[in-house]
């Protein structure tokens, strides 16, 4: 037998692919050739897996996560400012925030810009140019390394604040938005696929404007208290930026919630998952001592006046001096905390307490007071009041008597008005004597109303140099100043301080803090806090504070200066200021700050009230712009309408013909 | 004869079938169940989320409902209201007050509350 030749040029690899098929049958070579091709492929996929699970575990886990958490934050409403009635003065009310996605715009961006210019209130063409796709590159960090990406436009915020009727037609009117997808393509679709198309594109549409949760502050009285209650940001808390909204704007404000739950591919929440949910927490409100309809009353009256007298500006306050509650504040020009246009800056501030001028003869009724108080002078003592002309001291420039008096009695240096009597008595205290009554009736401190940037106003110690918080330096009284501060000028004070230093007076002696915040009530009502009425000091002895009373009631009386002030019935006291205005280093003969401050009814005051026209058009024959002309009459007018409207008693009773039929018919 | 795999016997043994279709039963059971539940509990969710959102929308009715309120109870409205009606109704004018002086002595005179209790303390006639 031979055997079978075998060349030495072909080796045979020991246990080769020959002996391996020549070992098993083909049946198990094949199920070991695809058992080893699935194991490869099982390999495959548990390196992928490991990669995926252990490799890029963390990072992926975190992208996971993101896509399906939702988290969304609860807004807090912002509380309320109401006023003593329960009106509310300043309030919020849902809204939201219009932004659009450009991307899914495509096309359309012309259509929906017509669609939503008119409800938006903008400008079309305006908002087709802001629904343009944009690309800008940007940058990523991958693994630490920086890539850059292209960025799109895909949230352009359109319009904050906007109502939610709004919104609600600035959905429906999307509806109407034709599909990207043209009518034949879902024609040459059938069935499950077309609907599918027409879900996404429709989704798509949905999308394309969103709305992010919002609030409106809104100020029911429009320009009613404006200063007082300021105004908010645009920011989605309306964070306070001017008045009594900034300066509580922590109370206000509440606490936001947020809820954290997972969210499907149609990004809507699958509430079954949802890991924590904190309700948000309104804001706490601001109940005032301010009356809606007395400030309405007040700026009303203000306004009319302002507009006849051709004045500048007007500041008015009517206060309870028994409480030193403040029914109405007001100073004219105003702005509408919910409109604010670029001039109004100069009226964002009640000028009540951030303004200080030189109050003239107002301020004679603190002069006359410490002077009796200290008992350097009674009311009937006689001061000779140089037939109008005084050369104090001999001094060039006199001080001068807007009509001259001889002799009068310090009961009538008030009703007169008179500056020589007034600077004589200042003579009489001496300075120091003078300067502490000045401090004690609160002048040249803050009165520490809530209300931001309240002056000092400018009150300077005669017997040394005065250092100022604003870092003013004033050296002590000069020698005209003992006679010139005790008639209101060279001093200046804050119209609120004024008022307080006069309500002390009617309030028999005692200062009181000024009330502007009654309390602070949370969201559902309940009291939180309450202000008290606080009084600051004893100023006057009562018999004094009575005696002034008596000799307030001249200036009002037949022949004083402020007969316009009168009020049918109820005695009125008070006092007119024509305060010259400070003008190139002296007085303007033209210029003049003219109030009155008064209250009543004299017996009992209730209320009282203050006003200060800024600026009267001067007038050399009639003498409107004088205090009992430009500012008396708006005290009647407003005194009558709150006297009505609170219910005073009446301290002048008048029997009038209602009275007396009545009377009459009864009497058998 | 043996009994082994291949050989067996004829009759029917109805305790494993029995038993594995329990077993199919409980298994097919508790995966419809879970089923069942799960859909339960996304229908629930579906219907709070919607709840949740019917609420939002009628909680924010009632926030402007109550705007529109106090838009009404401000004091320029309702005298702008008074106005365009023509009511007859403002600030009463002082010629319009009658003052009546109270008696010193109390509200009800002497002879009156006298009068009461004479009536008051009056035994019926028989």
């Amino acid at each position: 037998m031979a055997l079978p030749r075998r060349l030495p040029e072909e080796p045979v690899a020991a246990g080769g692919a020959n002996d391996f098929n020549m070992s098993l049958p083909p049946m198990t070579q094949r199920i070991v050739a695809i058992s080893a091709g699935i194991a490869a492929a099982l390999m495959l996929l548990v390196g992928r897996l490991v990669y995926i699970q252990i490799i890029c575990g963390d990072r992926i886990q975190v992208r996971a996560e993101k896509q399906a958490t939702l988290l969304r934050k609860r807004l807090p409403m912002r509380g309320d400012i109401i006023d003593a009635k329960g009106v509310k003065l300043a309030t919020s009310v849902p809204a939201v925030s219009v932004a659009a996605d450009p991307t899914l715009l495509v096309g359309r961006r012309e259509v929906a810009a017509r669609l939503l210019a008119p409800i938006l209130m903008v400008d079309e063409a305006a908002l087709a140019k802001r629904l343009e796709i944009t690309v800008r590159p940007g940058f990523r960090t991958n693994n630490g390394v920086a890539q850059q990406i292209w960025l799109t436009n895909q949230f352009v915020l359109l319009q904050r604040k906007v109502p939610m009727d709004r919104w609600q037609q600035v959905t429906q009117a999307m509806a109407t938005l034709p599909l990207l997808v043209s009518d034949e393509t879902l024609a040459r679709t059938n069935g499950v696929g077309r609907r599918a198309l027409t879900n996404f594109w429709n989704a798509a549409r949905t999308r394309s404007i969103q709305s992010t949760p919002d609030q409106i502050r809104t100020y029911p009285g429009q320009t009613l208290a404006a200063q007082i209650i300021g105004s908010t940001g645009q920011d989605e808390l309306a964070s306070g930026v001017l008045g009594l909204e900034a300066k509580f704007d922590d109370l206000l404000q509440g606490q936001a919630g947020w809820m954290i739950s997972e969210r499907d591919s149609h990004r809507h929440e699958i509430s079954q998952f949802r890991r924590q949910d904190v309700e948000a927490r309104s804001g706490n409100s601001l109940v005032l001592t301010i009356d809606a309809w007395v400030q309405y009353h007040l700026e009303t009256a203000m306004a009319e006046q302002m507009k006849e007298l051709g004045a500048k500006g007007m500041m008015g306050l009517v206060m309870r001096p028994k409480t030193g509650d403040i029914l109405a504040m007001a100073s004219l020009p105003t702005f509408d905390p919910a409109n604010i246009r670029p001039g109004d800056s100069n009226f964002f501030n009640s000028r009540l307490v951030t303004d200080q001028y030189e109050p003239g003869s107002t301020f004679k009724v603190v002069t006359v007071a410490a002077a009796l108080d200290a008992g350097l002078v009674r009311m009937d003592d006689k001061i000779f009041c140089e037939n109008g002309s005084w050369h104090y001291h001999g001094r060039a420039r006199p001080l001068r008597d807007s009509t001259p008096h001889g002799w009068l009695s310090v009961d009538e240096i008030i009703a007169k008005s008179s500056n020589i009597g007034a600077g004589k008595i200042g003579e009489k205290m001496g300075g120091v004597l003078m300067c502490d009554y000045i401090e004690a009736f609160g002048f040249g401190k803050r009165t520490d109303l809530p209300m931001p940037a309240e002056s000092y106003g400018l009150v300077h110690r005669p017997d040394r140099t005065n250092h100022f918080p604003s870092g003013r330096v004033i050296p002590g009284w000069n020698g005209l100043s003992v006679a010139q501060i005790p008639m209101g000028q060279g001093i200046a004070v804050t119209p609120l301080q004024m008022s307080m230093a006069v309500a002390a007076i009617a309030n028999r002696g005692v200062l009181m803090k000024p009330r502007l915040i009654d309390r602070i009530v949370d969201a559902d009502g309940n009291q939180l806090s309450r202000t008290p009425v606080m009084p600051v000091r004893r100023v006057l002895r009562e018999e004094t504070a009575n005696a002034i009373i008596e000799s307030l009631k001249g200036p009002v009386a037949a022949g004083g200066t402020a007969t316009r002030a009168r009020m049918e019935n109820y005695s009125v006291a008070g006092k007119t200021g024509t305060a010259q205005k400070p003008e190139n280093g002296g007085y303007s003969d033209s210029k003049f700050y003219s109030s009155f401050i008064g209250f009543f009814p004299a017996s009992d005051p209730e209320v009282l009230i203050a006003i200060i026209v800024d600026e009267p058009e001067y007038d050399r024959v009639h003498k409107n712009h004088q205090g009992g002309r430009a500012a008396a009459p708006v005290f009647a007018q407003v005194g009558t309408n709150v006297a009505n409207y609170l219910n005073i008693r009446p301290d002048i009773i008048k029997t009038n013909t209602a009275t007396a039929s009545i009377l009459a018919a009864g009497t058998p | 004869m043996a009994k082994n795999r291949k050989n067996q016997g004829g009759e029917f043994r109805a305790g494993p079938v029995v038993r594995a279709a329990l077993l199919c039963l409980f298994l097919g059971g508790s995966a419809i169940g879970y089923v069942w539940q799960t859909q339960q509990v996304a229908k629930l969710g579906v219907e709070r989320r919607q709840k949740e959102n019917a609420l939002a929308r009628i909680e924010s009715e009632n926030a402007l409902k109550r705007h529109q309120f106090d838009l009404q109870l401000q004091p320029r409205a309702l005298e702008d209201r008074v106005r365009a009606l023509r009511l007859p109704i403002g600030p009463h004018q002082p010629g319009q007050v009658i003052h009546v002086s109270e008696p010193a002595g109390g509200s009800i005179t002497p002879a009156r509350v006298n009068d009461g209790l004479a009536s008051a303390d009056a035994k019926p006639s028989l």
